[in-house]
């Protein structure tokens, strides 16, 4: 849609969105009443508040058709129950970029429209960042957390041995390792698969797939049954392995999922054998 | 998420909504800035606003880190371009409810899936078709008339519409592509009537290569089509009975996109119709 169209339908609503925007109690409400209908003593109860100021608020939400009343309990309306979604989404999405510096002077061109959507799946996430005494955190945070795992996707444009290491740990411990790499990435995995003790790990295993990929991601990130993690390139273009994104949130472990198969779709199976031949 | 959860950490980014819900302007930047990076003279061209105006707003943005200069251009952070469209999401979300608030208003929308509830902004460029005094069928009209121009149908019917069938009947033996689901009650009313019109449709339409038809088990509180050129949405009233009286019709690319995730949702909770499932009165005359 065209900002002059947008501009004139936020024209149009633009007391509405006010009104959703300006009281936190009113939001309360409307997001307490997507669980489930509730009376006014369920509501102050949950929302810790007297009841002339839900009172007052849900009036004004019931003059919006947002909530009506019946049998002595507050429902949402349909437009309700779209506007509370929405809500929820976008506070989600605040909460996510909230004093999480990852976001700030990243490249986040990787990250597609639908998962920009979604953001606020990362809500429950915590920054992993380098320290002075520490300055490999980020990677020796993500090692140890991959130990306990079952099953690991990655998708790296980056390459670094220590990574290897640990892919080739897990396969020796019947992990299932699913990997995506740039061609770059690609062509310094087929230098080191030279190796005979990496042959013969990788030929034993059937645990292992290798996928390769045409375009250039700006996005490191792994998912597994535990955690996804995440790394951005800075702006000039250099990868920022002094942060890492991580959550053990559920949601954020789909939102990983999901993004991972994104990227398995445009991406091509190489023949693990064909490797080790090489 | 829980929601206990979520009304707590709401507290934490409360006044980041309200930055935004307050200030016209402040909005009207980032609404301008999501298409691309400006020059306050664009802006000011743009908004029809004075720069000092504009100037007092990007300040506060880019005191919030949504906003940026380079050169002589104002461009949106990371942040901003993430928050942006979900501003702007909210906006347009707000718009369809607003425009076509009597389809919504006592209206089930229970079976319109969450993903497409969350993209429901794709709608904003429909029209609402009512009912009125003196063409009280005017929905359902335009419904046919904009079916008898498409080649490409795909619909969801959970109601047996006299004109709808009627529709059918001379598309069955046509080159129209047509995608149907009906709904188990529909096949078994329809098996029950012994209708031969009816059964000859569907035969016609099983023997056309060229559609197809699902049955699905459920009962949706919605029907809909998704043709090459138009998207049409009718929804339940409270009571549990479609309401004629109002229909969605839009005739835009989103909309139309919007109808056919709608199709695709539905169409993987069917199954294939059988011819068999409304001949069995026939074949199995009772006793």
């Amino acid at each position: 849609m065209d900002t002059e169209k947008i501009i004139k339908i936020y024209d149009e609503v633009k007391s509405d969105f006010k009104f959703i925007t300006n009281s936190t109690v009113r939001n309360k409400i409307i997001l307490s009443l997507n669980q489930f209908p509730q009376d006014l003593y369920e509501l102050k109860d949950k929302l810790n508040l007297k009841s002339s100021p839900i009172l007052r608020e849900i009036k004004l939400l019931q003059k919006q058709n947002l909530v009506y009343k019946e049998n002595n309990h507050y429902f949402l309306s349909p437009q309700g129950k779209i506007i509370s979604l929405k809500l929820e989404s976008l506070i989600n999405a605040f909460l996510t970029m909230k004093n999480k510096k990852i976001w700030l002077n990243h490249d986040i061109s990787s990250i597609p429209p639908y998962f920009m959507r979604n953001i606020g799946c990362l809500r429950d996430s915590f920054m992993i960042e380098s320290t002075l005494s520490d300055i490999r955190k980020p990677n020796t945070h993500y090692k140890k957390m991959l130990s306990s795992v079952s099953k690991i996707k990655a998708v790296s444009p980056i390459y670094d041995y220590s990574y290897v290491e640990v892919y080739l740990n897990s396969l020796q411990k019947d992990i299932e390792v699913d990997l995506i790499f740039t061609e770059p990435v690609m062509q310094k995995i087929n230098e080191i698969f030279n190796q005979k003790e990496i042959i013969e790990t990788i030929s034993n295993s059937k645990n292992l797939g290798i996928w390769k990929i045409e375009a250039e991601l700006k996005i490191a990130f792994t998912v597994t049954e535990e955690f996804f993690s995440m790394g951005l390139f800075l702006e000039n273009g250099t990868y920022d392995s002094t942060l890492n994104l991580v959550s053990k949130d559920e949601k954020a472990i789909t939102w990983g999922n999901r993004l991972f198969e994104y990227y398995l779709k445009d991406a091509q199976k190489v023949a693990i054998n064909f490797i080790s031949k090489n | 998420m829980d929601t206990e959860n979520l009304l707590n950490l709401y507290e934490e980014v409360s006044d980041d909504l309200k930055f935004h819900g307050i200030s016209g302007t402040r909005m009207k930047i980032m609404i301008s800035l999501n298409e691309e990076g400006k020059k306050t003279k664009n802006l000011r061209e743009e908004l029809g606003l004075a720069s000092s105006t504009i100037l007092h707003g990007i300040n506060e943005l880019e005191r919030q880190n949504l906003v940026f200069r380079k050169e002589d251009k104002y461009l949106l952070s990371q942040t901003g371009q993430i928050i942006a469209p979900k501003l702007i999401d909210m906006i347009t979300t707000l718009g369809v409810i607003k425009k076509y608030e009597s389809l919504w208003l006592n209206h089930e929308i229970r079976d319109i899936p969450h993903d497409l509830i969350m993209q429901i902004g794709n709608l904003s460029n429909s029209m609402l078709i009512e009912a009125e005094s003196t063409n009280i069928l005017k929905p359902h009209r335009e419904f046919i008339e904009y079916l008898s121009k498409s080649k490409n149908i795909r619909a969801l019917s959970p109601i047996c519409h006299k004109d709808f069938v009627e529709s059918m009947k001379t598309m069955s033996g046509e080159d129209v592509n047509i995608e149907l689901i009906l709904t188990q009650s529909i096949i078994d009313k329809v098996a029950k009537s012994m209708d031969l019109e009816l059964i000859s449709i569907a035969m016609k339409m099983v023997g056309n290569k060229k559609q197809k038809v699902w049955v699905l088990k459920e009962d949706p509180t919605l029907a809909f089509t998704a043709a090459d050129s138009f998207l049409s949405l009718s929804l339940f009233s409270e009571r549990g009975v479609i309401d004629p009286t109002k229909m969605l019709i839009s005739t835009d690319n989103d909309s139309i996109a919007w109808g056919n995730t709608l199709f695709e949702h539905y169409v993987k909770k069917a199954e294939k119709f059988k011819l068999k499932s409304i001949l069995k009165e026939f074949i199995q005359p009772k006793r």
